[in-house]
């Protein structure tokens, strides 16, 4: 049987510890990359690398390639540590799923978790940080093998609840760590983008990369409704009358704006964005993560 | 436009509050969602939001629009066939103005700021179909023209005419129910119809059956009285045009209008033949029907395809009354309508039977007819014979017959022509002229007695010519009438010797020229108290117009009636007057024609048992005259109308004047002859019908009804030997089976001013059709599916997914 079915949310969802979704989501998402032209490959395979002159072309990962339309190589052992943090948003609205498995937080954590084993089967210190408001929890980086327990742990207690700031949790995260790493944030960005933007940017100024995981639920990018509806935001309790299918055009114009604001914005801040649903498996957020180290290692 | 449901109307209109009311307070409850991304519903809500409401108006209205489609169409509208056309226009418009209006409320609700060309624009378009749809309301909709649905038991006001010419006669052989081949006529098809159609009218209709024969319609107490005239309907020869009766019963029905509200129908049972819709009066009647719009026309076609008739043309006598030795030629031609085939013609003559004609067990007993000539007729296909047969030797007396065309006919009225003759001794005329003056008698001669007439012993009247000196040298009691033709001084015992022959039954005609001058005036012997009454008149001065010419003042008198048929007084103007004497007519004399100076030319007065004619100018007067001027040019040139007026002046003497013996139906037959033994005499009519009684007045026998064909024979009360007698056909046209066509039935009617039926359930479905007007149930149930398809198509899309 193959694990990389457990790529996918619905897949995963059925596990329902999350070290365990953890260990799946990574395993498949290694065996899709060991797909069969690399026969001889191994768990040990640390990372990718951009393809340069003088590599072997036999190594250039195809799939990768496919992904990204670039041409990596696999590197077998790793040649440097990073240090990841994982920042995950608390707001109510990130337990919101319309018609999916997983919500955007379940979403988020599984991702997180499963970045947290990869990172930590690689010998990187990880570090977990949950916010709303403010930083409400965190596990300091470390690279042992029990930092995935810690780190499981602090999931596990996790719950989308109340307001969220993320503006001001990210300045907080920047005036925390001293050590430069790689920040990866789990947030829907359901909030107002500029002030975001801009503690991305002290964030970048602290020398740190940033990933940017932008999850939204399912619905709210494809906009599913029909007929009349009635729409409440849990964090305000706004309601709005509104006709879905008619306004499904205006609506899907206004969310690709919004999040090419912030693609638009990252790009300039040097972050990098990953727009995320969740209906999408995990194995480009992990791709992401990968090629991210890689550029860090290099 | 009228509804069979009007209900329906009502309760559409409740219905329609229906959705007005779900969407006002029971709007469907919108499903509730959470959603945390609503800041970007939110960015756009307000155009959606606007979008929305016209949405639901869309919905709302298409909806409150089928609803109305549904009453409207279960309302089951219709309107006149002739307006239907109009209404549907009117549909359209409206249809198109409220795309416009919806349009427009659009625009008001939708745009910001507001889009004024479009604006101004529906507001024009909307104004302008309104406009238009006034107009065409007010100019096309007849509030007349009301068709009320259900009208099918609705009680009318019906006339039910049934063409009663003798066409109708035509009689086709049918199979019946039980396979036997009977012989069908026309007239009975349509009576059998009309017998069915006035059974299956609503109860409480007014029905009136009406004939061709021109008699005023009334309505019949109840259906089995119209049903019992209608079975009594017989054909009539002399039966006027359908248009004229038509003509009558759109008035009748019209009068009738104030009392009663009924639907107006008349049914037409034609055979639709072209003579039976010939008439001047087309018009007048197409006019008529287009006033009255509400009154609806059937005609019911009891025609036969392709006719097949032998048909016997007017027949021709040379002569209809001659003298002992004499000869009649007798002419006619035979037509014949379909393939060839050859027929025997018989000419039979009444039996001089002197008991004959009379009355036996209620039936007429008439002469028995014999066989006189025969001829057999050899006809092509489409092809006319000519046939002539001559009838010589007859004694003195009256002489009826028949030309028959023998065998079986489809139509067999128009294979026989009656006839009758009359044989006399001719009448003997004193013509007295002038001394010298052989011209002066010599054209009156000629027009009484011409040679060829004489020696063939046809000639009517006996013509001795004398000179004025040798009158009283004759006795004139030997002769029938006596012509003074311009006469000279006449003495006073030539003058009684006139008046003792006029008062005795004398006939006397004079013409005064200018053997009457004495000097510059009239002699004086022409002024004297008996020649004032034998004349009539008291002469006066000659007077010299300048070209003067006759008028007839009377066309019904009888020397005149030939003229008739000219109607105007041209004939005589070729002819001037140059000179003529002043007449004053004195009491009971009449004036027949006056000059263009108005001055009296010919007159005439009873005196006694005779007949004097006073001519103001000479009717003799030679083409060259000497030594005066002269009077005038009546006998020049090609001088016909004068010799018409001496023969007419001449058979009115002998009281044998228009003595026509062969008449057309309808014509009113006047006899006159020589005194007879007695004044009273019976009539027998043709097919036994009851002899009737007619009265000699002044030496005429005057009778009207001559509406059946065939021999009338009239034989003296109490002397049976004193015979007159006529003969009454019916004129070929009558016979004419050509068919109508279209354009002639829409010139009398109006272009789809009828329905045209042939069966009955052709009039069922034409009555239906009319009665109910057309249906504008399938257009409106069609368009209530349409837009209960678009209801359903917008709705879908409007909440897909609640479900």
């Amino acid at each position: 049987m193959t694990v990389d079915k457990y790529l996918k949310p619905e897949a995963i969802n059925q596990i329902k510890r999350l070290d365990l979704r953890a260990q799946f989501v990574v395993r498949g998402f290694m065996q899709g990359l060991h797909s069969s032209p690399y026969q001889g490959f191994s768990v040990e395979f640390s990372e990718h690398r951009k393809y340069t002159h003088g590599d072997d072309p036999a190594d250039i990962d195809w799939q990768v390639f496919a992904r990204t339309d670039k041409y990596y190589v696999k590197k077998f052992e790793a040649e440097t540590t990073i240090t990841g943090y994982l920042m995950l948003d608390l707001s109510e609205s990130m337990g919101y799923t319309r018609r999916q498995p997983m919500n955007k937080f379940d979403y988020s954590i599984c991702l997180a978790a499963s970045l947290a084993y990869l990172m930590i089967s690689q010998q990187d210190p990880v570090g977990m940080i949950t916010f709303d408001t403010r930083i409400r929890e965190s596990v300091p980086p470390q690279s042992k093998r029990s930092q995935l327990g810690n780190i499981i742990s602090l999931l596990s207690r996790a719950q989308p609840t109340g307001e969220t700031d993320v503006a001001h949790s990210i300045h907080q995260l920047s005036a925390m760590i001293r050590q430069k790493g790689l920040v990866m944030i789990f947030s829907d960005l359901l909030v107002d983008p500029d002030p975001v933007m801009e503690s991305l940017h002290h964030l970048r100024h602290g020398g740190h990369d940033v990933i940017l995981f932008h999850v939204l639920d399912e619905a709210e990018v494809h906009f599913p409704f029909n007929g009349m509806c009635y729409f409440e935001n849990p964090e305000t309790s706004d309601r709005v009358k509104v006709d879905a299918h008619g306004f499904r055009k205006d609506y899907l114009a206004e969310i690709t704006r919004f999040r090419e604001q912030y693609q638009v914005g990252c790009q300039r801040a040097g972050v990098d964005y990953v727009p995320l649903d969740t209906s999408m498996p995990f194995d480009k957020a992990l791709l992401e993560y990968l090629l991210k180290r890689r550029v860090r290692g290099s | 436009m009228g509804f069979l449901n009007p209900l329906m109307l009502m309760v559409g209109a409740g219905l329609v509050g229906l959705p007005i009311l779900l969407h006002l307070i029971m709007q469907q409850k919108p499903r509730e969602y959470p959603f945390p991304a609503l800041r970007f519903v939110q960015e756009r809500l307000s155009t959606n939001q606007r979008r929305l409401r016209v949405r639901h108006w869309m919905l709302l209205f298409l909806r409150c629009l089928a609803i109305v489609l549904l009453a409207l169409a279960f309302a089951m509208p219709s309107a006149a066939t002739n307006q239907f056309g109009t209404w549907l226009t009117l549909g359209l418009l409206a249809s198109v103005a409220l795309v416009s209006l919806l349009i427009l409320v659009a625009t008001l609700v939708l745009t910001r700021p507001w889009n004024r060309i479009l604006l101004a624009s529906q507001s024009v378009i909307l104004t302008a179909l309104i406009i238009s749809m006034v107009s065409v309301y007010a100019s096309f909709v007849s509030p007349s023209a009301v068709v009320k649905p259900g009208m099918d038991q609705t009680p009318v006001s019906a006339v039910v005419l049934v063409d009663t010419s003798p066409r109708m006669l035509y009689e086709l052989a049918r199979e019946d129910e039980q396979g036997t081949v009977q012989s069908e006529s026309r007239l009975s098809q349509a009576t059998g119809l009309a017998d069915w159609l006035i059974r299956q009218l609503p109860d409480d209709s007014d029905v009136a059956v009406m004939d061709a024969s021109g008699r005023e319609p009334f309505f019949s107490v109840d259906v089995a009285s119209a049903a019992k005239r209608l079975s009594s309907l017989a054909v009539n020869f002399d039966s006027l045009s359908l248009v004229e009766n038509l003509e009558m019963a759109v008035e009748f029905l019209d009068s009738q209008r104030e009392e009663n509200l009924k639907p107006l129908e008349i049914y037409v049972f034609t055979d639709l033949t072209r003579e039976s819709w010939k008439s001047r009066r087309q018009k007048q009647l197409q006019l008529r029907l287009a006033e009255v719009e509400d009154l609806s026309v059937y005609l019911v076609d009891v025609s036969v395809e392709d006719p097949v008739n032998y048909q016997m043309d007017d027949l021709e006598l040379s002569s209809e009354c001659i003298s002992v030795g004499g000869q009649v030629n007798l002419s006619v031609r035979v037509l014949r309508h379909g393939p060839a085939g050859e027929r025997p013609i018989h000419l039979y003559l009444d039996k001089l039977q002197p008991g004959k004609p009379f009355r036996q067990d209620g039936k007429t007993v008439f002469p028995d007819e014999k066989l006189v000539r025969m001829a057999a007729v050899s006809f092509g296909e489409d092809g006319v014979q000519q046939v002539g047969m001559t009838v010589k030797d007859l004694p003195v007396g009256i002489h009826h017959g028949v030309v028959r065309l023998e065998g079986a006919d489809s139509l067999v009225l128009d294979n026989e022509r009656f006839f009758t003759i009359q044989v006399r001794p001719p009448r003997p005329v004193l013509l007295v002229g002038p001394e010298n003056e052989d011209a002066a008698y010599r054209n009156v001669e000629v027009v009484l007695a011409p040679d060829e007439l004489v020696e063939s012993g046809e000639a009517a009247f006996d013509v001795t010519n004398r000179v004025q000196s040798r009158l009283l040298d004759e006795k004139l009691s030997d002769y029938s009438s006596v012509f003074l033709l311009d006469p000279g001084p006449l003495s006073s015992v030539e003058w009684s010797s006139l008046k003792k022959f006029v008062e005795a039954g004398g006939g006397l005609a004079v013409a005064l020229g200018e053997n009457a001058k004495s000097g510059f005036s009239i002699d004086s012997s022409f002024l004297g108290e008996e020649a004032r009454e034998v004349l009539g008149v008291e002469i006066g001065e000659a007077w010299t117009p300048p070209e003067a010419y006759l008028t007839v003042s009377d066309y019904s008198h009888p020397v005149f009636q030939p003229y008739k048929r000219f109607e105007t007084d041209d004939v005589w103007r070729d002819f001037p007057v140059y000179q003529h004497w002043g007449l004053e007519p004195g009491s009971g004399t009449e004036v027949l024609a006056r000059f263009s100076t108005r001055q009296p030319a010919v007159t005439s007065k009873k005196l006694g048992e005779g007949t004097v004619v006073c001519v103001a100018t000479p009717l003799s007067e030679p083409g060259q005259v000497k030594g005066r001027k002269r009077w005038n040019d009546l006998t020049t040139g090609q001088w016909w109308p004068t010799a018409l007026l001496i023969d007419e002046v001449a058979k009115y003497l002998v009281a044998a004047g228009n003595n026509r013996l062969n008449y057309r139906v309808g014509e009113n037959v006047i006899l006159r002859d020589e005194k007879q033994k007695t004044s009273e005499f019976l009539m027998y009519p043709p097919r036994n019908e009851e002899p009737s009684e007619l009265v000699d007045e002044k030496g005429e026998l005057r009778f009207r009804f001559t509406e059946t064909v065939g021999n009338y024979r009239i034989k003296g009360i109490g002397a049976p030997l004193a015979r007159k007698g006529f003969s009454v056909n019916s004129p070929r046209e009558q016979t004419n089976l050509e068919s109508v066509d279209e354009s002639l039935l829409e010139a009398c009617l109006g272009k789809g001013r009828y329905k045209l039926a042939r069966n009955r359930e052709e009039i069922l479905r034409e009555q239906s059709f009319v009665r109910q007007g057309k249906k504008f149930f399938p257009l409106l149930i069609t368009l209530f599916g349409v837009i209960l398809l678009m209801e359903l198509i917008l709705s879908n899309r409007f909440y897909r997914g609640l479900s």
